[in-house]
C-alpha cells in the first residue's frame, strides 16, 4: 500500500521572498509547480491514493487560479485510477466542497465538520473538514472510536497543542491515544519528522511560501509495512530556504564575508545534492555570530552581499535572502560584566539573558516586555501580530545587547 | 576659613577707611545704601586672596581663623603678606581665581547659566557618562524607533479589501459559471422560439404583401398604359427646345436690322466704287508729300536769301558804306599776304625785345676763371694734406721709446753697441735677444712711414700757401677738413658764375640774328601794302585795319549768294503751280465741284476727311457680309430645333398622327403644338405615381414569391396566409415572443460569464494581488521586527544609563539637588540630562528647562548648584566666606525663607555666610526667618526704609479629618482626579493610599501631596513617616508607575483643543470647525480622524488629515491596540514589588476609580 500525503499547498499563492532576478519565475517556484510534481510523483510511483491535509488553496474563495490548478491535477490522478482524498482546512472551506462536487474521484472527507471514514485497499482514512474558517472547539471532542482490524490513518487540519487556537485546537495526547496508525496533519507549515512509532505531526507546506519556511519541503510517501505506517518526505519543492550560521572569529577579516558565504552555501548545496533534495531555487538566511570587532564593517557589506552572492549550482539558483549580523566584541563577557560603567551593566544583562539564572532572565524579560509590547502594539502591526513570548523577547534583548556592546566598545577604539 | 575682620584703608572707589567684623557663628547681613562700600568688601577680599588682576593700589588687611589658628593677610600695593599666628607664613591654598567667583555670588550671576555653571555641568557630564556616548548608541539606525508603518499598513489593508472584493466577485462568477449549462439550455429554447417567431412574422408579412399588391395593381389599371416610354424629363427638354427656337428668332431679327443699317451707311458715304476711291486717295497722298517737300524747299531758300541779304547789309556797314556808297572790293589774296607780313614783323620785334632784356641782365659780369682755378688747387692741396697727415707727437714718442728699448735689449748680442748702452738682463734672456731685435722692426717701420707722410703733408701745405688763399685756422686735421669744405663750396659758386658769363657771350650773336629777321619782315610788309595800294608808312600794321579789308571781301561774297537764292525760288514756284493743277484734277474725281485746296495743309485736311469716308464704307460693307452669314446659320439652327421637338413628341408617343386624338376640330398648327404640349405635361404629372406603383408592384411580386418559398415547410402558416388570417397569425406570434426575446440577453450573459471566467483563469488576478499582499505583509513583519529590536536596544541602553546614573550620581549633583529641594520645600527636583540642568515640578510632574523657570526658581537652582560646587572645590583647600550680594531680591517669601534657612544650614555646616543688601527689608527677613542665633547686622551707612517688608508665608494645606470617608476626605482636601496620561509624578498620593488618610495628612503638613513630591522628600530624607509607612508608599508608587502605561494601552489619549493646535495641521480657517467636531466626539482621536475623512469638515484636505493623524498617533491619541485586561494589569502590579494579589487588586480599583473621576 502506498499513499502520497500532501500538506498545505496554498495553490494560488506566489512566493514573494525572491530576489529581483527570480521574481519573474515566482510561479515556477510556487505551489502550482509543487502540486504538479506531486501528481507526477503519484503517477510515477502508482500510489493508491493521494491524501490532502487541507489548505489546498490559499484563498478560500479562489475558484479560478488555485481551483484550476487543483482541478487539472485531480483530473490527471483520477484519470489514472488514483483516488484523491482531502479534508478542508481553514483556507479552503468554500472551494474544496465545490471542487469535490465538480470532480468525480475527489473525495472530501468529513464535510461539514463530521468525521468520515473511507476504506482503501489496506487502510482506512479517517478525516474531518473545517466547516467554517474558524473552529474553536477541538474536532477530537467528537472523534469516533477506531475499532476494527484495519489500520486507520487520520487526516486532519488543525492547531496542535494550542488550546486557545481558533483553528481547530488539537491535543497531541488525544491523537496518540486514539488508536490510529498515523495522524497526518495540516495547518503549520513547518513539517514534523513523522518518524515515531505512530507518525503524528504536520506534513508541512509542500513548498516554501515564505522565507521563514526553513528546511526541506515536499509531500510524504506513506507505506504500510508489517502493519506499521512509515512516512518518507519527498523533496519535490521547487523552492526552499535554509538558515545558515557563520561564526566569525576575531581573526576573520570582514572582507572574507562574501567568500565565506559562498563556501558555506556550496557546502549546503552539496549536502542537498547528496540527499537528492536540491530545489530549483534555494534562499539562504544567514546569521553571522561570534566575537569580532568587525560587526559594523560586516553590517556595511550586507546589501552588497545580497547582490553578489547569487550563483547557480547543479541547476539550482542559490541566493541570499537575508543577512543578520549578531556579533559581539571579542572580550570576555565576565570581564565586561565586572565593569561599573554602562558596558558592564549591559554585559550583565546579556549574561542574565543567556546564563543559567532563569529568574534574572525572567525579571529582565518582564521589565522589557512593556517597552517591546508598546513598540509593536500599534494597529499597523496587527496583520503580523505574533505572541510576544519570553523567548522572543529574550532573543531580541540578547541581540540588542550584543549590538549595544559592539557599539559601545567601538567608542573606545 | 572664617573672616574675623576686614579693614580697607585704600581701595579704588573707597575714600575712607572701612572695617567690618562679620560673625563666624551666624549669618552676617551687611546693609547700606548704594555706594556705601558693600561691593567693595567683595573686591577687597578678591584683591587679597588673588592679587592677579587686582586694582592699581590697595592697602588693606584681614584676619581669618582656621583650625584654631589666626591668619593675618596684608595687601599693600601689589605685595601680599601672610602670617600664621603672628609668624610669616605662605598664603593659604585659596581656590583659583575663577573658582573664587563661586563664593562671591551676585544677583546678576544667577540670572542665567554662566561660566561657573558650565564648569559644573561639564564636571557632571564627565561623571555621569561613564566615559561613553550613550545617546549616540541610542540614536543609531538600529536602535532608533522607526515611525509606525502607517502607509504600509494602509496599503496592506487596501490589498486585503481588494482581495475581498475580488474574491467576492470571483465567488459570484463561480456561481455564474456553474449556471452556464442551465443558461445554455435556456438559450437553445429561446433560439427555437426565435425561429418560430420569425416564421410567423414572415407569414404575417406574406399576408400583408398580397393585400398591398392587389391594391397597387388596381391603381395601375386606372392609370392606363403608355407611361413606360416616359422618363419624366420630357417636359424640361421640350421647354429647352422651345426656348432655343425663340432665341433663334430673336437673333434673326437682329441680323436683319444690322444688314439694313450697313447698307444705309455705305450710301451715306457717297462712295459708289470703294476700290477706285482708295486708288485716288493714294495718288493724292503722294501729291501731298511732293507739295510739302516743295514748300519746305521754298522756305529754306527764302531763309538763305534773307540771311544773304542780312550778311550783305552787315558787310557793307562794316566796310564803311554810307548812304549807298559802295567802296571798291580788295583782292582777297592780297589781304591774306598783308596779314602774314604783319604777323611776321610783329614776331620778329617780340623776339628781339626778349633777347635784349636778357642780355642787359648779365652785361656787368666778369670772367671768374682764374679765381675758380685757384680755389680748385687750394682744395686739392688741403685734401692731399689730410690724406698724408703726419703721426701725432705721442705716436712719435711711443714708437721711439719702443725702438730704443728693443734695440738696447738686442743689439749687444751683435756686439755693435757699447756695453754701457746695454741693459743688464738675466742670462736666460740672451736666448730671446734675436726675437727682441725682430720685434724692434715694427716701431722702426712705423717711424719711417710717419716720416714719409710728414714730408708729403709738408709739400701739400706749401702748395696751398703758395696760392694765397686764406688757410685753415690750425694745421690740424679738423681745421683743415673744415677749410677744405669751405673752399669746395666757394668753387661751386664760381662754376655757376662762369656758366652765366659764357651764356652772355652766346646771346649777343642771337640778337644780331633777330635784328636781321625783323628787317626782312618789315620789307615784306612794305611789299604787301604796296600790292593793296597802301602806303606802308601810313598804314598801320595792326589787326584792325586788316580786318576791315577782310569785311569788304565778305560783302562781295554775300551779294553773290543772295542773287543765287532768288533764282532758285523762282524755279520752285513754277513746280508748285504744276502740282496744284494735278491735285485739283484728282479731287474733282472724288469730291465733285468742291474748290481745289490752296495749300498743302488744306489738301491734308481734305485727305483726312476722305479717308474717314472710305473707312466707313469699308466697315459697312463688312457688316453686310457678316449679317448675311449669320442669317444663313440661324435658319439652319431653326430647322434643326424643329426636328428635335418633333422627335421628342414622337418619343413621348405624341406623333403628328395622334394630334387628332387631342385636338379640337378646326384648331391651327400652333394650337396643335400647344395641345400636344399640354397633353405631354398631363402625362408627366401622373408619371411619378405610375412609376412608384410599378416599382411597388414588382417588389411585392418578389416578396410574395419569397414568402411562399420561406413558408414552404410551414404548411400551417401557409394555410393561414392563403386564408389571409392575420388574427390567427398574430395570436401565434404573441405566444412565442417572450421566449424569443430572452435569446440575446442569454447570449450576452453566457459570453460575459465565459469571458470573465477565461480572464480569471488567464490573468490570475487574485494570485497577483495575493502576492502583493504577502509582500506588504513581509514588509510589515520586517518593520515589526526592526521596532522590536530597536525597542529592545533602547530599553537596554536606557536601563543601563539610568542604573549607572543612579549608582554613580555624583555627590555634587546630590548635594545640589538637596539644596534645591530645601530651597523649594521639595516642590522641585533638580535634573541633569548630561548636558543641561532642568527642574521638575513635583506637583505637576513637568520638567522645565532653565529658560522656562521663573526668575526666582532659576536663582534658587543656580544657587543650589553654586553651594554644591563650593563644597566640591573647597574639599581640600582653604575657602573664603560665602558672600551673597542681594541674590534673593526677586524671590517670593516662601523661597526667601527657604534660602535663609539654607544659609543657616550652611553656617551650621561650618560655613561663614555674609549677605549684602541695600534693602532694609532684607535685614528684617533674615532676622525673622533665621533661627537662633539672630544674624549679625552691620550697617555701613544709614539706609532709607522705603520699601517695607510685606512677606506673607504660604498658608498651610488643609488636612481633613481622618474620620471622614475617603471620598469626602478627598473632596475636602481638593484632590484632583487621576490623569492617566500625565507624568506619574503628578499623581496625587491619595489615589494610591485612600486607606492611609493619617499618613496623607502628615505629608500634607509638609506640603507633600503628589507622588513626585514624595519621591523628592524621600531623597532629601525629609519624609514625616515611619519606615514601614514610607516603604508601603514606595511599593505602591512603583506599582503606580507600572500601572499607568498598562492602562494607557488601548486607551487613546483624549484629543483636546490644545493638542489640535499643537499639531499645526489645522489652519486657522478650519480650527474652530475641527475643535467643535472634536468636542462633539468627546476627544476620541480615531473617531475624529474618521469623521474628517468622511468630509465632516468641508474643504479640509486629505494631506492635512494625514498630518493630523500622524501627530495624534505620535501623541498617543490614536491608540487602537487591545486594552490590557484587569487580570493582566493586576498580574503586572504583583510583579513590580511586594504587593500581594489582594493589594494589587485594591490598588487597581483605587486607580481606576481615580481615573473615572476624571469625568
Amino acid at each position: 500500500m502506498k499513499l502520497l500525503a500532501v500538506g498545505d499547498m496554498h495553490l494560488g499563492r506566489l512566493p514573494v521572498a525572491l530576489p529581483e532576478a527570480l521574481a519573474e519565475r515566482a510561479r515556477d517556484l510556487g505551489p502550482d509547480t509543487a502540486w504538479s510534481r506531486c501528481v507526477d510523483h503519484a503517477l510515477e510511483h502508482e500510489v493508491e491514493a493521494v491524501v490532502l491535509a487541507g489548505d489546498l488553496v490559499d484563498r478560500e474563495r479562489d475558484f479560478f487560479a488555485g481551483f484550476n490548478a487543483l482541478k487539472s491535477g485531480v483530473e490527471r490522478l483520477t484519470a489514472a485510477g488514483i483516488r484523491v482524498v482531502a479534508v478542508a482546512g481553514n483556507h479552503d472551506t468554500e472551494v474544496l466542497p465545490r471542487l469535490a462536487d465538480a470532480i468525480d474521484g475527489l473525495t472530501l472527507l468529513g464535510r461539514g465538520g463530521q468525521w468520515e471514514r473511507l476504506g482503501l485497499d489496506e487502510v482506512d482514512v479517517l478525516g474531518w473538514s473545517f466547516p467554517s474558517r474558524h473552529v474553536t472547539r477541538s474536532p477530537l471532542d467528537t472523534l469516533p472510536e477506531l475499532a476494527g482490524d484495519r489500520p486507520v490513518i487520520g487526516l486532519l487540519h488543525g492547531d496542535l497543542d494550542r488550546a486557545d487556537s481558533r483553528y481547530a485546537p488539537l491535543d497531541s495526547g488525544v491523537l496518540a491515544r486514539s488508536g490510529a496508525a498515523a495522524w497526518l496533519l495540516g495547518h503549520v507549515h513547518q513539517p514534523h519528522p513523522l518518524d515515531g512509532e505512530i507518525p503524528i505531526g504536520y506534513l508541512g507546506s509542500v513548498s516554501a511560501l515564505r522565507a521563514s519556511d526553513l528546511g526541506r519541503r515536499g509531500p510524504w510517501r506513506i507505506t504500510l509495512c508489517n502493519g506499521r505506517i512509515r512516512a518518507e518526505q519527498q523533496p519535490l519543492a521547487p523552492l526552499a530556504f535554509e538558515a545558515l550560521r557563520l561564526d566569525w572569529t576575531p581573526d576573520d577579516e570582514p572582507g572574507r564575508l562574501l567568500p565565506r558565504i559562498v563556501e558555506a552555501a556550496q557546502r549546503r548545496v552539496a549536502a542537498r545534492i547528496e540527499a537528492g533534495a536540491l530545489p530549483d531555487a534555494l534562499g539562504l538566511r544567514i546569521e553571522i555570530t561570534g566575537e569580532t570587532d568587525h560587526g559594523e564593517a560586516l553590517r556595511s557589506q550586507i546589501e552588497q552581499v545580497g547582490d553578489e552572492a547569487r550563483f547557480e549550482d547543479g541547476g539550482c539558483q542559490i541566493f541570499v535572502q537575508k543577512v543578520v549580523v549578531d556579533t559581539r566584541p571579542p572580550l570576555d563577557l565576565d570581564t565586561l560584566a565586572r565593569r561599573a560603567d554602562p558596558v558592564g551593566l549591559i554585559a550583565r544583562d546579556l549574561q542574565a539573558l543567556t546564563g543559567a539564572d532563569l529568574n534574572a532572565r525572567q525579571a529582565l524579560i518582564d521589565a522589557a516586555r512593556p517597552a517591546l509590547a508598546d513598540a509593536v502594539a500599534a494597529l499597523e502591526f496587527q496583520p503580523v501580530a505574533a505572541r510576544l513570548d519570553d523567548d522572543a523577547i529574550g532573543d531580541q534583548l540578547a541581540r540588542a545587547a550584543r549590538r549595544a556592546l559592539s557599539d559601545l566598545m567601538g567608542q573606545t577604539r | 576659613m572664617k573672616l574675623h575682620r576686614l579693614t580697607i584703608r585704600r581701595l579704588p572707589g573707597i575714600d575712607r577707611e572701612l572695617s567690618v567684623e562679620p560673625a563666624t557663628d551666624r549669618p552676617t547681613v551687611i546693609t547700606g545704601p548704594n555706594a556705601s562700600g558693600k561691593t567693595s568688601l567683595v573686591r577687597a577680599l578678591h584683591a587679597l586672596l588673588r592679587p592677579a588682576g587686582a586694582p592699581e593700589f590697595v592697602d588693606l588687611d584681614a584676619r581669618f581663623e582656621h583650625d584654631g589658628a589666626h591668619w593675618d593677610g596684608r595687601a599693600l600695593g601689589s605685595a601680599r603678606h601672610w602670617q600664621r599666628n603672628g609668624e610669616e607664613h605662605a598664603p593659604p591654598d585659596w581656590p583659583d581665581a575663577d573658582q573664587l567667583d563661586a563664593f562671591l555670588i551676585r544677583a546678576d550671576d544667577l540670572l542665567d547659566v554662566g561660566a561657573t555653571e558650565t564648569g559644573i555641568a561639564e564636571a557632571l557630564r564627565r561623571l555621569l557618562a561613564g566615559g561613553f556616548d550613550l545617546d549616540r548608541v541610542r540614536t543609531t539606525d538600529a536602535f532608533r524607533l522607526a515611525p509606525r508603518p502607517q502607509k504600509l499598513h494602509r496599503e496592506h489593508e487596501q490589498r486585503l479589501r481588494q482581495l475581498d472584493d475580488l474574491e467576492r466577485r470571483q465567488a459570484e462568477l463561480a456561481d455564474e459559471v456553474e449556471r452556464l449549462d442551465e443558461l445554455r439550455a435556456e438559450l437553445e429554447a429561446a433560439r427555437e422560439a426565435e425561429s418560430r417567431r420569425r416564421a410567423i412574422e414572415r407569414a404575417v408579412k406574406a399576408v400583408e404583401h398580397r393585400q398591398t399588391l392587389a391594391t397597387v395593381c388596381r391603381r395601375l389599371d386606372e392609370l392606363g398604359s403608355g407611361f413606360g416610354q416616359l422618363d419624366g424629363k420630357e417636359g424640361e427638354r421640350l421647354a429647352e427646345i422651345e426656348d432655343e427656337l425663340d432665341e433663334r428668332a430673336r437673333r434673326e431679327r437682329t441680323q436683319q436690322r444690322a444688314l439694313q443699317d450697313a447698307r444705309d451707311r455705305i450710301e451715306a458715304t457717297g462712295i459708289a466704287d470703294l476700290d477706285a476711291a482708295e486708288a485716288a486717295r493714294q495718288g493724292l497722298v503722294d501729291d501731298l508729300r511732293r507739295w510739302q517737300a516743295l514748300d519746305a524747299k521754298r522756305r529754306e531758300l527764302e531763309q538763305q536769301r534773307e540771311r544773304a541779304d542780312e550778311h550783305r547789309r552787315e558787310a557793307a556797314r562794316r566796310g564803311g558804306a554810307r548812304g549807298g556808297h559802295v567802296i571798291p572790293v580788295p583782292d582777297l589774296e592780297a589781304v591774306d599776304a598783308l596779314d602774314d607780313a604783319a604777323a611776321r614783323l610783329e614776331a620778329a620785334r617780340t623776339e628781339l625785345d626778349r633777347l635784349n632784356r636778357e642780355q642787359s641782365a648779365v652785361a656787368e659780369l666778369d670772367d671768374p676763371g682764374a679765381e675758380l682755378d685757384a680755389a680748385r688747387d687750394a682744395g686739392r692741396a688741403l685734401r692731399d694734406w689730410l690724406s698724408a697727415r703726419p703721426p701725432s707727437a705721442i705716436a712719435w714718442t711711443l714708437n721711439g721709446i719702443a725702438l730704443v728699448v728693443l734695440l738696447a735689449s738686442g743689439l749687444p748680442w751683435t756686439g755693435a753697441v757699447p756695453a754701457e748702452f746695454v741693459l743688464p738682463l738675466p742670462t736666460g734672456w740672451l736666448a730671446l735677444r734675436p726675437l727682441l731685435l725682430g720685434a724692434a722692426a715694427a716701431p722702426l717701420a712705423l717711424l719711417i712711414a710717419g716720416g714719409l707722410r710728414a714730408r708729403r703733408s709738408g709739400a701739400a701745405r706749401r702748395r696751398f700757401e703758395a696760392l694765397g688763399v686764406d688757410g685753415p685756422e690750425h694745421w690740424e686735421p679738423v681745421s683743415v677738413a673744415r677749410r677744405a669744405g669751405e673752399i669746395d663750396h666757394h668753387s661751386a659758386e664760381l662754376v655757376l658764375r662762369r656758366r652765366q658769363w659764357e651764356r652772355g657771350l652766346e646771346r649777343a650773336g642771337e640778337i644780331e640774328q633777330a635784328e636781321r629777321a625783323r628787317g626782312e619782315a618789315h620789307a615784306a610788309w612794305q611789299r604787301a601794302c604796296t600790292a593793296l595800294g597802301l602806303d606802308p608808312d601810313q598804314t598801320d600794321s595792326s589787326a584792325a585795319h586788316r580786318y576791315r579789308l577782310r569785311e569788304l571781301h565778305d560783302l562781295q561774297r554775300a551779294e553773290q549768294r543772295a542773287g543765287d537764292a532768288r533764282a532758285a525760288l523762282d524755279t520752285l514756284a513754277e513746280q508748285a503751280t504744276a502740282l496744284q493743277r494735278r491735285i485739283a484734277d484728282r479731287l474733282t474725281v472724288l469730291s465733285g465741284d468742291e474748290p481745289a485746296p490752296d495749300s498743302a495743309e488744306a489738301l491734308a485736311d481734305r485727305l483726312r476727311l476722305l479717308e474717314s469716308r472710305i473707312n466707313e464704307a469699308r466697315e459697312a460693307r463688312s457688316g453686310i457680309e457678316v449679317a448675311r452669314s449669320r442669317l444663313q446659320q440661324l435658319a439652319e439652327d431653326r430647322d434643326a430645333l424643329h426636328d428635335r421637338r418633333e422627335r421628342l413628341y414622337t418619343n413621348a408617343g405624341l406623333g403628328r398622327g395622334d394630334d387628332a386624338l387631342f385636338l379640337d376640330p378646326g384648331s391651327t398648327a400652333d394650337d396643335a403644338a400647344t395641345d400636344r404640349r399640354s397633353l405631354l405635361h398631363q402625362r408627366l404629372r401622373l408619371l411619378p405615381e405610375w412609376q412608384s406603383l410599378e416599382a411597388e408592384r414588382r417588389r411585392l411580386g418578389r416578396a410574395v414569391a419569397e414568402d411562399e418559398e420561406a413558408l414552404r415547410n410551414a404548411s400551417d402558416l401557409r394555410r393561414l396566409v392563403d386564408q389571409n388570417d392575420l388574427d390567427g397569425l398574430r395570436e401565434q406570434l404573441g405566444a412565442v415572443a417572450e421566449s424569443a426575446e430572452r435569446r440575446d440577453e442569454l447570449v450576452r450573459e453566457i459570453e460575459r460569464v465565459t469571458a470573465e471566467r477565461r480572464r480569471a483563469l488567464d490573468e490570475r488576478e487574485l494570485e497577483a494581488l495575493n502576492a502583493d499582499r504577502e509582500r506588504l505583509r513581509d514588509q510589515l513583519a520586517d518593520a515589526r521586527e526592526a521596532r522590536l529590536f530597536a525597542a529592545a536596544g533602547g530599553f537596554l541602553v536606557e536601563r543601563a544609563q539610568s542604573r549607572h546614573v543612579a549608582d554613580h550620581q555624583p555627590e555634587l549633583l546630590k548635594r545640589a539637588g538637596a539644596w534645591f529641594g530645601r530651597f523649594t520645600h521639595a516642590g522641585w527636583a533638580l535634573e541633569f540630562d548630561g548636558k543641561n540642568f532642568a527642574a521638575r515640578e513635583l506637583a505637576s510632574g513637568e520638567q522645565r528647562s532653565l529658560a522656562q523657570l521663573s526668575t526666582a526658581t532659576r536663582i534658587q537652582l543656580l544657587l543650589a548648584l553654586r553651594l554644591a560646587w563650593m563644597d566640591e572645590i573647597g574639599r581640600d583647600r582653604a575657602t573664603p566666606p560665602i558672600v551673597l550680594d542681594e541674590v534673593l531680591a526677586t524671590s517670593d517669601p516662601a523661597r526667601y525663607q527657604a534660602v535663609v534657612e539654607a544659609g543657616a544650614e550652611l553656617v551650621r555646616a561650618g560655613r561663614q555666610l555674609i549677605y549684602l543688601s541695600a534693602q532694609p527689608a532684607d535685614v528684617e527677613a533674615w532676622t525673622r526667618f533665621h533661627a537662633e542665633p539672630e544674624p549679625r547686622v552691620i550697617e555701613l551707612a544709614p539706609t532709607r526704609d522705603d520699601t517695607g517688608f510685606r512677606f506673607t508665608p504660604d498658608r498651610p494645606l488643609p488636612c481633613p479629618d481622618t474620620a471622614l470617608a475617603p471620598a469626602e476626605w478627598a473632596l475636602e482636601a481638593g484632590v484632583p482626579p487621576l490623569d492617566p496620561f500625565a507624568p506619574a509624578e503628578r499623581v496625587a498620593l491619595f489615589h494610591l493610599a485612600p486607606d492611609r488618610l493619617a499618613d496623607l495628612n502628615a505629608l500634607r503638613a509638609r506640603r507633600i501631596v503628589t507622588l513626585g513630591q514624595f519621591e523628592q522628600a524621600e531623597t532629601l530624607d525629609a519624609l514625616p513617616l515611619g519606615d514601614d509607612a514610607a516603604d508601603r508608599f514606595e511599593a505602591r508608587i512603583r506599582a503606580v508607575r507600572a500601572w499607568l502605561p498598562l492602562w494607557q494601552r488601548g486607551h487613546a489619549r483624549p484629543v483636546t483643543a490644545e493638542v489640535i493646535h499643537r499639531s499645526e495641521a489645522v489652519s486657522e480657517k478650519f480650527i474652530n470647525e475641527v475643535v467643535d467636531l472634536d468636542t462633539e466626539l468627546q476627544g476620541h482621536g480615531p473617531a475624529l480622524i474618521e469623521a474628517l475623512r468622511e468630509g465632516r469638515v468641508k474643504g479640509f484636505r486629505t494631506a492635512k488629515i494625514d498630518d493630523l493623524e500622524a501627530y495624534l498617533d505620535a501623541a498617543g491619541c490614536l491608540a487602537a491596540e487591545r486594552p490590557v485586561s484587569d487580570a493582566e494589569r493586576i498580574h503586572t502590579l504583583t510583579r513590580t514589588g511586594p504587593l500581594t494579589d489582594p493589594d494589587a487588586e485594591r490598588l487597581d480599583a483605587w486607580l481606576r476609580a481615580g481615573v473615572a473621576s476624571v469625568g
